[in-house]
């Protein structure tokens, strides 16, 4: 058995070099891994930590050793993704995966959503009266002004781009907020998103129905026909998201309720963080094509079907080809989590244990 | 570092080379002051933008709602993800984010854990995730429970402490582990420790026929005996 003091000399140098790795302030781009024997120093210093605590050298020098590991383990286990080529592949890829993997949420987020919308359309179409036990009769007078075909209303008219790029920014800020809450209230069993993609149909088809009732149907859907598609879908793709939060916690099968939902946590992430991106397109839209005046009506429609047939494909044909071709990739694959240790595990951490039943044998010195 | 269970912030973890690493849990306090810290930042930038980006009419206006927009989801996932684990607040109270592994955290844990923040909120003043976190030992709230990620302290550089340098010593009959550890611990910390605290400790298990002043130096012998610190004679 070493002494503490002879075992410092023999692995100074060794302890000095990584400490010099470790405080490299790299950035993402990781200097420690340009050193090539970082690996290497830092599994041997591993190795001395554990000899250090099971020969009870001083807390002092424990601690040391047990930073270096700490830091050093974060940097060898560090993910490094290279962000635009992630970007890409998420886009041509992952996303769409994404989408056909959870398409009968979708489908049941689509129904809910929808469903109330097209619903409350047509009775607000037929009914006008309904509309005024939805919404405010001051936001109906509003959106009566907004719409206004005879071009005292602010659609329909020449904006400058000034505006454009104000109501862009709005847009933005107003509907990702939306989106973003419309996943995260899922995680109360789901209730969260039922309500907001409820009461969101119900107000959108509201005010539809209505103004296609008062004869301002042909400027209010020229309007809305080019980003509904990527507006309604992002809101449903989070809808979805959340529902699947809800059900990872009512419903988590053979799993624990929290390992269901970290199951479920990467693909919660790009269904989210798609959407984001969708109404960002949507908001580009909005702000510079649907404002523009001039074309029309027909061609507008057009625009509109050609955005929903071309999520429908992006989902349903481009997704599930992407889809088989990852899970026949996956099946050679095992995944093996590491496991947590409970705290008294057989482990290095032990000799508090084992020094009671046999006390003398762990002298620091030859006795 | 014991075996027994005791209640503490340490969350014990296997690493794959086999070591048991000790992660140091922040509780609910310091995380509070973290976020405190970060939401002053982020008020403090959001009204420079608006004072700077008033100038500009209907572009600045765009340009300042884009900007309260990323301040108000991404702020967190930008500087974590980019500042190893740690907003400015974060980095104020020696905090970070890791996985639950201790590893680096990824981009998809990040977002996942900032967009539930608006869970943690729910019904109102972030209740949600406060009771979670007191609920559990290793203080996590609901979007760290999702996207399986731990705030944990830094670990901080201690400065190794001199052993006094004495003429080393074996003691007279055998101690046992516990008892080598206090003995060590002793005498790494009496310089910090005043002269008489000194002596009050040593007289518990030095030998009661010594003056007090030796007591002390001859329990620090005894730790560098047990070290194995050689002094040159004086």
């Amino acid at each position: 058995m070493i002494k503490q003091r002879d075992f410092e000399k023999q692995h100074q140098a060794e302890w000095q070099s990584l400490e010099q790795c470790l405080a490299v302030k790299g950035k993402r781009s990781g200097h420690s891994h340009q050193h090539a024997g970082f690996p290497d120093l830092y599994r041997c210093v591993c190795q001395q930590y554990a000899l250090a605590k099971e020969r009870n050298y001083s807390r002092s020098l424990v601690n040391r050793l047990h930073r270096m590991v700490e830091l050093g383990h974060q940097q060898l286990y560090e993910s490094r993704p290279r962000m635009r080529w992630q970007l890409l592949q998420f886009i041509g890829r992952d996303f769409a995966v994404a989408l056909w993997d959870e398409r009968r949420l979708i489908a049941v987020s689509a129904i809910l959503f929808m469903g109330s919308l097209l619903l409350t359309m047509l009775a607000c179409r037929y009914y006008p009266d309904l509309i005024f036990s939805i919404l405010p009769p001051q936001q109906v007078a509003e959106f009566q002004q907004m719409y206004d075909s005879n071009g005292s209303g602010s659609l329909g008219k020449l904006r400058d781009a000034d505006t454009d790029l104000m109501m862009f920014g709005y847009y933005v800020w107003n509907n990702v907020g939306i989106a973003f809450k419309t996943f995260a209230s899922g995680f109360f069993l789901g209730i969260g998103s039922i309500f907001i993609l409820l009461t969101n149909g119900l107000s959108i088809g509201a005010v539809a129905g209505f103004l296609w009732q008062s004869g301002q149907g042909e400027v209010f859907f020229s309007f809305v026909s080019g980003h509904s598609s990527w507006e309604l879908g992002a809101i449903m793709i989070c809808g979805a998201a959340g529902l699947r939060l809800g059900l990872a916690i009512v419903l988590p099968g053979r799993m624990s309720r929290v390992q269901s939902l970290q199951h479920h946590s990467q693909s919660l992430s790009r269904l989210v963080f798609g959407s984001a991106l969708l109404l960002v397109i949507a908001a580009l839209i909005e702000a510079f094509w649907s404002s523009q005046r001039g074309w029309p009506f027909e061609f507008r429609m057009v625009i509109g079907a050609l955005g929903w047939l071309f999520l429908a494909w992006y989902m349903l044909i481009h997704g599930r080809k992407h889809s088989t071709k990852l899970s026949i990739s996956k099946v050679s694959q095992v995944n093996i989590p590491l496991s947590k240790m409970p705290p008294d595990d057989m482990s290095g951490s032990n000799s508090g244990k084992r020094s009671e039943t046999n006390k003398n044998s762990e002298q620091h010195y030859a006795g | 570092m014991n075996s027994t269970r005791l209640i503490d912030n340490h969350l014990p973890f296997e690493t794959p080379e086999g070591v048991v690493l000790q992660l140091e849990v922040a509780g609910l306090v310091a995380r509070s002051l973290a976020f405190t810290i970060d939401l002053a930042v982020r008020l403090g930038l959001m009204v420079a933008l608006s004072l700077l980006l008033s100038q500009f009419g209907g572009l600045g206006q765009g340009i300042m709602l884009l900007a309260w927009f990323v301040l108000e989801w991404f702020y967190p996932v930008l500087f974590e993800l980019l500042n190893h684990g740690a907003t400015p607040g974060k980095k104020a109270m020696g905090l970070r984010v890791v996985m639950g592994n201790g590893a680096t955290i990824s981009a998809s844990a990040s977002l996942v854990r900032n967009l539930l923040r608006t869970a943690d909120f729910l019904p109102f003043l972030w209740l949600s995730g406060i009771v979670c976190m007191l609920l559990r030992t290793d203080s996590r709230r609901l979007g760290d429970l999702v996207a399986d990620t731990l705030v944990i302290y830094k670990p901080a550089a201690e400065k190794a402490p001199e052993l006094p340098k004495r003429r080393p010593l074996m003691p007279k009959k055998p101690l046992n582990v516990e008892e080598q550890r206090a003995l060590v611990a002793f005498a790494e910390r009496s310089h910090l420790l005043s002269q008489e605290r000194c002596q009050e400790l040593a007289a518990i298990v030095a030998p009661d026929d010594m003056p007090p002043p030796q007591r002390v130096e001859y329990l620090q012998q005894l730790a560098a005996g047990l070290t194995g610190y050689q002094v040159t004679r004086l």
